[in-house]
C-alpha cells in the first residue's frame, strides 16, 4: 500500500505557524480527500443524473429530485424511518441513563469491569446480534416457547417477528453501547458536590435529576443520540432480517436496492439527499453544543 | 461501521483537569438504580447468551428449553474452508487498514495538537465525517468512484474504505493522549540539552504508543466487523462478515452460531488487552 | 485478459477521451485495466496507488470460479468431484433474485464473478451491458447432445451467436403446509386468503408481477406483456395482499426456513425449497393452480471479464454431461435440457420432471423473458411492497 512514512515534525519546540502541520497534514488530507470527499461529491452528482436502460445519462436533470419528492412512496418511507430513528434514540437515552449514571456515580470497585461490559458488545459482531433477536422473538423462537413454557399464553404471539416492533427492539438493543459511553463521560464529569448541594437544597431525586443532571448532559445526549440516530437512519441489515418486508421498509434498504439490485444510481443518490440533510443538521446541533469533542485538547 | 464508537469521542477528549477527584458518595442509596442498570445490562446481554447457548444446540431450531447438546457445529466449523478463507482475508483487510489509519491518524493528530492554524476545527469537523454519516453512503459513495475510475473491487477496496472510517478512532484516542502530556515534560527534556528529535523519539512517543495501539486495535476490530460500507466494495474474495450474511440471509444455521461464539471470546480477549493498555495510559491515576 | 502494451499516443489519446467515454470503452472490454492504470498514471491520479491495481490480477491467477448464481446450482455431490478433477476451486455467491445478478455483474464491469446462471429474463440485459462472453458451442462436448431446442434458444442468442449454455428449466409452483393446509389449494388466490393472514410469504422479486398477472380478469396473453393498466391492476392485487403477508422473503433457504419454523404456510417457491424442506423433516406439498404458472429456463453465462475462461466452460460442459444433470435432477429436482440424459431415466421419474414430451410440457409453462418496461414493474413492486 502507498502507506507514507511518518514525518516528524522538523521545528523544534511548538511551532506556531502553519506550514509545518501542512507537512503532517498532507498526506491525511489527499487521503480523505481523494478516497472520501471526491466520492461524496460524485454521489451527489449522481442525485441529478438520470438512467438511460442500463446506463448512466450524466445530463443534469432534477428528475429524481422530483420523484423522491412526488411520489408518496419516499416521503412515507422516510417518515416512517425517521419515526423509529427517533423512537429507537429516545429509548436509548432512557435505558443509558441508569446505567451511566449508576456507573459514573455509584460503582467504585467494579467501574472498570462495568465499561468493559458496556463496550464488549460493540466488538462481538453487530450481524450476530441482530440475527440473535431473530432467534429470539420467532414463532417457535425463544420468547414464545418461553412463554408457553411458563404458561403465559397458549399460542405463539407472531407479532413479534418480522414487524416494526423487532426493528424497534433490535436497533435499540445494538445501538445501545452508543449511548451509554458518552452519557458516561458526561456524568463522571459532574461535579458529586453539585449533586449533593442540589439535594441538600432539598430537592428530591427528580428535581435533582431534571434540574441538575439533565441539562448538564444535554452535549453527552446529543452526541450517543447522533451515533443512534445516524446508525438507524442508514442501516439496512437489520430491516431485512428481521423486517417484514423486503428490507424496503426502511429507507436505508430502498437506497441500497438501488444501488445493489434495482441498478438505478441516480435515484439511491437523491434518496440519500434527505437523509444526508437530516443528519447534517443533527450535526450541526450536536457540533454546536460541543458534543462532538472540541477541537484543541487540553 | 456497525460499532461505531463515535460515542467515544466525547469520552476520550474530556481533558483531565475535568476530571474531578472522585469522592466517596457517603449518602444512602436506593437500590432502584442498581436494579434498572442490572435490567438494562441483561437486555443489553440477551442476545449475545442466546447466541452462545444456541451453538451447543443439537436441534437445528431454535426453541426453548434446549433439547440436547453437540459439539457438532464447532466441528462444522473447524473443516469450513470458505470460513477459514474469510477469516485470513479479514485479519488482512484489518490489519492493512489499521496500519493505514494509524499512520494518517497519528499524523492528523499531531498537527492538531502541536499546531495552531485556522483550519483546525474544519479539518476536526472533516475527519469526523465518514464515521458519522450513515454506512450505506460510504459505501455508495466510493463504489461509484471506483467505478468511474475503473479501479475492480478487490480487497483493496475494501482496505481503503476501512482505514477511511478508522482515521477518527485512531486520530480521537492519540489526540486525547497528547492532550494529557503537560508540556512542561517535553520543556524539560529541551531544557536537559535533547533534540527535538530525541525529544520525540525518548519522550513524547513512548507516551503516546499505548493510545496509538489501543487506535489500531479499535480500527481493526471495527473493520473486522464491517459490513454495510463492504458490502458495496467487495470483490472476488469474501470477508467473514459478508460470508456471515450470505449465510444468514439464508436462514438459521447453527454454525454460524459456532462462528459467532468465537468470534466474541476473540473479541473478549481484545477488549482486555486494549483495556490494559489505555489503563496503563492514564497519567497519576 | 488481454494485456497488449499501449504506447505513448495511445495514452495521450485516451488522456483526450471524456472520462465517460474512457468507462465505456473499458466496460465493454476495449481498453484493458492495465491500460487504464496507465491513462491514470499518466494522468497523475494514482501514481502513488499503482500497486494497488497492479496487485489485483496476481489473485485472480489462481483455479478460482467465482459465480453469482440460483441456490442448489453448486450442491456438492456434484460440484466437489468437479473441482477434485479440475483442481479447481468454485466460489458460489447466492443471489435472491436476476436483479440482483445483474448489479453483481455489472458492478466492477464483471470482473467480481466469472459466471452467472442466468435465467431466461436476464441474459439480454447482461448482453446489452456488454458483460458476457461469447460462447463457442464447438468447445462443449456436451452441446450435441442438448434438445434442439435449448442449443440456441433466443434467449441467449444476440445476434446469431451463442452467450449461454441452456441446463436447466422449471416452473415456480405454489408451496404449501399440508399439515395446517388441508385441502390443496387450486388458485394464486390462495396467496391472497385472509384465512392465512400472517402466514403468507411471497417472493421479493419485481418479476413475480408476472405471476400475480395471471389473476387478472381477463388474463393478459403474456404476462410478461403488460400494459399500464394492467400494471396498476396488479398492483391492486399486490397491495391488497400486502397486510397478510408474514414475510417477503428473498432466498430459497430463507422461505424453507420459514415454513420450517412455521412462521408461514403458503408460499411461491421452486422444486428446490421443497426439497429442502422435506430434508429437514418439515412439511411441504407443491400445487400448480389452475391458471398456470410462470417458469425459468437457466443457463450458464459467462463474464466478458472471467478471469479463465477455459475453467468456466468446463463448468458449463460438465453441467450439461450426465454428472452435471443427473446432479440437478438430485439436488434441486428441476428439469434438464440433455437429450441422452433425459432418454436413459425411467419413464416414471420423467413424468414426474415433465419430461416425456418436452417441448409441449416447456410451452406449458409462461417462461421468464426479458420484461421491456421492467423499470415500471420495479417501481409498482416497490410501492406495493414497501408503502
Amino acid at each position: 500500500m502507498a502507506a507514507p512514512a511518518v514525518t516528524l515534525p522538523t521545528s523544534g519546540a511548538p511551532g506556531r505557524t502553519a506550514r509545518p502541520a501542512a507537512a503532517l497534514l498532507a498526506a491525511p488530507l489527499a487521503w480523505m480527500t481523494f478516497f472520501y470527499l471526491i466520492p461524496l461529491g460524485l454521489l451527489l452528482l449522481h442525485a441529478f443524473w438520470s438512467v438511460d436502460y442500463l446506463t448512466v445519462n450524466r445530463t443534469f436533470t432534477l428528475d429524481n429530485v422530483r420523484t423522491v419528492i412526488s411520489n408518496p412512496l419516499y416521503p412515507t418511507v422516510l417518515g416512517r424511518t425517521l419515526m423509529i430513528a427517533i423512537a429507537v434514540t429516545i429509548t436509548d437515552i432512557i435505558l443509558a441513563f441508569p446505567i451511566a449514571f449508576y456507573i459514573a456515580k455509584r460503582a467504585t470497585k467494579h467501574r472498570e469491569l462495568l465499561l468493559m461490559l458496556v463496550v464488549f458488545p460493540l466488538w462481538s459482531s453487530y450481524l450476530v446480534r441482530a440475527f440473535a433477536w431473530k432467534t429470539i422473538l420467532g414463532t417457535n423462537g425463544i420468547l414464545n416457547s418461553f412463554l408457553l413454557w411458563t404458561g403465559v399464553v397458549d399460542q405463539p404471539v407472531s407479532a413479534f417477528l418480522y414487524t416494526k416492533t423487532a426493528m424497534y427492539i433490535t436497533f435499540s438493543q445494538v445501538w445501545l453501547p452508543f449511548m451509554i459511553l458518552p452519557l458516561y463521560t458526561i456524568i463522571d464529569r459532574m461535579p458529586d458536590s453539585l449533586l449533593e448541594a442540589s439535594s441538600d437544597l432539598g430537592s428530591n431525586w427528580f428535581q435533582t435529576f431534571r434540574r441538575v443532571v439533565l441539562p448538564l448532559s444535554l452535549p453527552g445526549i446529543l452526541a450517543g443520540s447522533l451515533s443512534v440516530f445516524s446508525l438507524t437512519m442508514g442501516d439496512y441489515i437489520t430491516p431485512s432480517l428481521i423486517g417484514g418486508s423486503p428490507g424496503t421498509e426502511l429507507i436505508g434498504g430502498i437506497i441500497a436496492d438501488q444501488f445493489g439490485i434495482a441498478n438505478n444510481w441516480p435515484l439511491g443518490a437523491a434518496l440519500i439527499l434527505p437523509v444526508l440533510a437530516i443528519i447534517s443538521i443533527f450535526l450541526l446541533i450536536a457540533n454546536r453544543a460541543g458534543a462532538l469533542g472540541r477541537g484543541e485538547p487540553g | 461501521m456497525t460499532a461505531r464508537p463515535d460515542g467515544t469521542l466525547v469520552a476520550e477528549t474530556v481533558p483531565p483537569a475535568a476530571i474531578p477527584v472522585r469522592q466517596r458518595a457517603r449518602k444512602r442509596r436506593s437500590p432502584w438504580l442498581g436494579l434498572a442498570s442490572a435490567l438494562v445490562f441483561a437486555f443489553l446481554y440477551a442476545p449475545l447468551l442466546v447466541v452462545v447457548l444456541y451453538s451447543f444446540s443439537a436441534t437445528k431450531v431454535n426453541a426453548w428449553p434446549i433439547k440436547g447438546y453437540t459439539l457438532d457445529w464447532y466441528r462444522e466449523l473447524i473443516a469450513d474452508r470458505d470460513i477459514h478463507q474469510a477469516v485470513q482475508l479479514s485479519i488482512f483487510v484489518g490489519l492493512c487498514a489499521a496500519t493505514i489509519a494509524v499512520v494518517l491518524g497519528t499524523l492528523t493528530a499531531f498537527a492538531l495538537d502541536r499546531y495552531d492554524f485556522r483550519a483546525k476545527q474544519a479539518i476536526r469537523f472533516f475527519v469526523v465525517l465518514p464515521i458519522v454519516l450513515p454506512g450505506i453512503v460510504t459505501g455508495v459513495a466510493m463504489l461509484a468512484f471506483f467505478t468511474l475510475i475503473g479501479w475492480p473491487l478487490s480487497r483493496w477496496t475494501i482496505i481503503i474504505a476501512h482505514a477511511t472510517f478508522c482515521v477518527t478512532l485512531v486520530l480521537n484516542n492519540v489526540v486525547a493522549r497528547l492532550g494529557q502530556i503537560p508540556r512542561s515534560l517535553t520543556e524539560a527534556s529541551a531544557d536537559l540539552g535533547a533534540s527535538p528529535r530525541q525529544t520525540f523519539w525518548r519522550v513524547t512517543f513512548p507516551l503516546v504508543r499505548p493510545a496509538i495501539i489501543a487506535g489500531a486495535i479499535l480500527a481493526f476490530t471495527l473493520s473486522f466487523d464491517e459490513v454495510v460500507v463492504t458490502f458495496f466494495l467487495t470483490g472476488r474474495e469474501k470477508t467473514l462478515p459478508l460470508l456471515i450474511w450470505g449465510r444468514l440471509r439464508q436462514g438459521i444455521s447453527p454454525e454460524i452460531n459456532a462462528a459467532a461464539t468465537v468470534i466474541i471470546l476473540v473479541s473478549l480477549v481484545g477488549v482486555f488487552v486494549s483495556n490494559r493498555l489505555s489503563k496503563s495510559s492514564t497519567f497519576g491515576r | 485478459m488481454g494485456t497488449h502494451e499501449m504506447d505513448e499516443a495511445r495514452i495521450a489519446q485516451l488522456s483526450q477521451m471524456e472520462p465517460r467515454d474512457v468507462v465505456r470503452a473499458y466496460r465493454s472490454g476495449k481498453i484493458t485495466r492495465r491500460d487504464m492504470s496507465k491513462l491514470f498514471a499518466a494522468l497523475g491520479l494514482t501514481s502513488a496507488l499503482g500497486p494497488v491495481i497492479g496487485k489485483a490480477p496476481a489473485l485472480a491467477q489462481s483455479n478460482d470460479l467465482t459465480m453469482i448464481i440460483w441456490e442448489g446450482y453448486t450442491s456438492d455431490s456434484f460440484t466437489v468431484p468437479w473441482e477434485e478433477a479440475n483442481d479447481a476451486n468454485v466460489e458460489a455467491t447466492f443471489a435472491g433474485s436476476g436483479d440482483e445478478m445483474f448489479a453483481s455483474m455489472q458492478g466492477s464491469g464483471g470482473t467480481t464473478y466469472d459466471m452467472v446462471s442466468a435465467s431466461s429474463d436476464l441474459p439480454q440485459r447482461l448482453y446489452d451491458a456488454g458483460l458476457l462472453a461469447e460462447i463457442d458451442p464447438g468447445k462443449l462436448s456436451n452441446f450435441p447432445d442438448l434438445y434442439e431446442q435449448f442449443q440456441k434458444p433466443p434467449y441467449i442468442t444476440f445476434e446469431d451467436k451463442l452467450y449461454g449454455v441452456n441446463f436447466a428449466w422449471g416452473p415456480t409452483i405454489l408451496l404449501y403446509n399440508p399439515d395446517q393446509i388441508a385441502e390443496a389449494p387450486t388458485s394464486w388466490n390462495a396467496m391472497l386468503d385472509e384465512q392465512y393472514s400472517g402466514k403468507i410469504a411471497t417472493w421479493n422479486y419485481p418479476l413475480q408481477i408476472a405471476q400475480y398477472a395471471l389473476l387478472l380478469d381477463p388474463m393478459p396473453e403474456d404476462p410478461f406483456m403488460l400494459d399500464d393498466e394492467q400494471l396498476a391492476q396488479v398492483k391492486d392485487i399486490l397491495v391488497k395482499q400486502r397486510p397478510l403477508i408474514r414475510k417477503y422473503w428473498d432466498l430459497g433457504g430463507e422461505v424453507a426456513e420459514l415454513f420450517l419454523n412455521g412462521e408461514v404456510v403458503i408460499s411461491d417457491g421452486w422444486p428446490w425449497i421443497t426439497l429442502q424442506i422435506k430434508g429437514s423433516e418439515g412439511a411441504a406439498v407443491e400445487a400448480t393452480p389452475e391458471e398456470g404458472v410462470t417458469g425459468w429456463s437457466d443457463s450458464w453465462c459467462i463474464s466478458s471479464k472471467a478471469a479463465n475462461m477455459d475453467l468456466a466452460l468446463n463448468w458449463a460442459n460438465y453441467m450439461i454431461g450426465p454428472e452435471g444433470q443427473l446432479g440437478v435432477i438430485e439436488n434441486l429436482n428441476y428439469s434438464i435440457t440433455n437429450k441422452k440424459v433425459v432418454e436413459g431415466l425411467p419413464m416414471e421419474q420423467r413424468e414426474q420432471l415433465r419430461m416425456v414430451d418436452v417441448p409441449a410440457e416447456y410451452a406449458k409453462i409462461h417462461m421468464w423473458k426479458f420484461v421491456p418496461n421492467y423499470d415500471k414493474w420495479v417501481q409498482v413492486w416497490q410501492e406495493a411492497t414497501a408503502s
